[in-house]
């Protein structure tokens, strides 16, 4: 990815809150037919390795764990993007010299896929993804993998594959205007609020100095 | 992408439409250095060629264009509205229990091969269609000429214009179509009372898929 330093994030702490709150990663492999990529939603375990193991379940039925296997992965995370209007700048008017643009926050991590055909794993991880999404989505009753008959989730454990990837190289891109002046960084921000875009609005109040 | 054939989307339509609404695509190439990802907002020309020709720009700075190598094949990813889906939202659930979380998402992905095009004039062109595209919900939309044409003419030639012919569109809908119809309809229902945009815009494409016929 290309990467001018003032984008870089390398903060692991940042990184990997990124990828809890946007968790439907892009997992890129080679198939037989060229490049593919699956989105899933990860487990980041960050006491399993120094950058961290990502863990996560496919069908059965999807070929991407036979293909991957042992080989060489990217799984992308995103958080919120959007189009930024030269409109937004409170400079533009002095000026002039100001073109759209696209801001984005991404993680990319790299390592290699391990197949883990364990029933034990998947019970595991899906145990912990729900307990987590739950609580993030603020369920008054939490669903629990106890809710529902045994024999249901035994059979459901028969159709997935537990995947991981511990993590070799952890990237980070917080493209958020923190190549502009402050002014303009937060004008285009309450541009953006204005227009209902909060989450990536408030990305970049927070990408450097406040008002 | 897997693609079961409950989460079909193929119509080449809806998924121009997808990708013209979530231009901001995942561009992956494999290179020399492993597989290196962009993200580029892209514009998609409907009427060159069979699938579509996606076109976007990169810093000339960015490697990766002189990385292609001839008939290397990549891919760029579309990704729509996404959202986890708990069974919190399916009103029988008490009574039999048969039910487990879910993530629902729309995806597209298009296959081709980059080239670059080494021309000042599709640039501005490509330039000029992404900026009228974004700015028409703007009061007043911006225009490439409310700059000064000099500073203009210095960032073209800052950036390459990379071209990707769309030889193959994988589209999948994971609407919640493979769930009973009360946990459908209870799953808009809690997708609209959890506030963001995101959640609502998912909503819309369950709603949707409800009124679709099923797959044959």
């Amino acid at each position: 990815m290309y990467l001018p330093a003032h984008f870089e994030e390398k903060r692991p702490e940042v990184l990997h809150a990124l990828m809890r709150e946007h968790p439907l990663g892009q997992l890129v492999s080679h198939g037989p037919d060229g490049l593919d990529a699956n989105p899933l939603p990860f487990e980041l375990d960050t006491g399993a390795s120094p950058h961290g193991t990502l863990r996560a379940h496919v069908a059965r039925a999807n070929p991407v764990w036979q293909q991957a296997g042992d080989t060489e992965v990217l799984v992308i995370f995103q958080a919120a993007d959007g189009y930024i209007s030269p409109n937004g700048y409170p400079s533009k008017p002095e000026h002039h010299r100001h073109v759209p643009t696209w801001n984005y926050a991404v993680v990319h991590a790299h390592g290699v896929l391990r197949v883990r055909d364990d029933e034990r794993f998947l019970r595991g991880l899906l145990a912990r993804l729900t307990r987590e999404h739950e609580a993030r989505s603020q369920q008054a009753r939490p669903w629990k993998m106890g809710d529902a008959p045994a024999d249901y989730i035994n059979g459901l454990l028969q159709v997935i594959v537990g995947i991981e990837v511990e993590i070799t190289r952890l990237v980070g891109k917080f493209k958020l205007g923190q190549n502009r002046e402050t002014r303009d960084r937060l004008g285009a921000a309450d541009a953006l609020a204005t227009r209902g875009q909060t989450a990536l609005a408030q990305a970049m109040r927070q990408a450097g100095p406040g008002a | 992408m897997y693609q079961p054939p409950y989460h079909r989307f193929d119509d080449q339509r809806a998924q121009f439409e997808l990708m013209t609404r979530h231009p901001l695509g995942t561009w992956v190439c494999q290179t020399a250095d492993g597989l290196v990802a962009n993200h580029l907002p892209f514009v998609l020309d409907r009427e060159r060629g069979t699938h579509g020709t996606l076109l976007c720009h990169v810093a000339r700075g960015n490697p990766v264009w002189r990385a292609l190598g001839a008939g290397q094949p990549s891919v760029v990813a579309f990704l729509g509205p996404q959202h986890y889906i708990t069974p919190g939202w399916y009103p029988d659930r008490a009574e039999h229990g048969r039910v487990v979380p879910t993530w629902d998402y729309v995806a597209v992905h298009a296959h081709g091969v980059a080239q670059v095009v080494d021309d000042r004039e599709a640039l501005r062109a490509q330039l000029t269609r992404l900026t009228e595209q974004q700015e028409s919900t703007q009061e007043r939309p911006w225009q490439v000429t409310d700059a000064p044409a000099d500073y203009i003419e210095g960032l073209l030639r800052a950036v390459v214009c990379i071209e990707i012919r769309i030889t193959r569109l994988e589209g999948r809908l994971k609407a919640s179509q493979d769930e009973a119809l009360a946990d459908r309809e209870g799953t808009v229902r809690g997708l609209r009372a959890s506030g963001s945009a995101m959640a609502a815009a998912m909503a819309d494409w369950v709603d949707n898929a409800l009124h679709q016929p099923p797959a044959p």
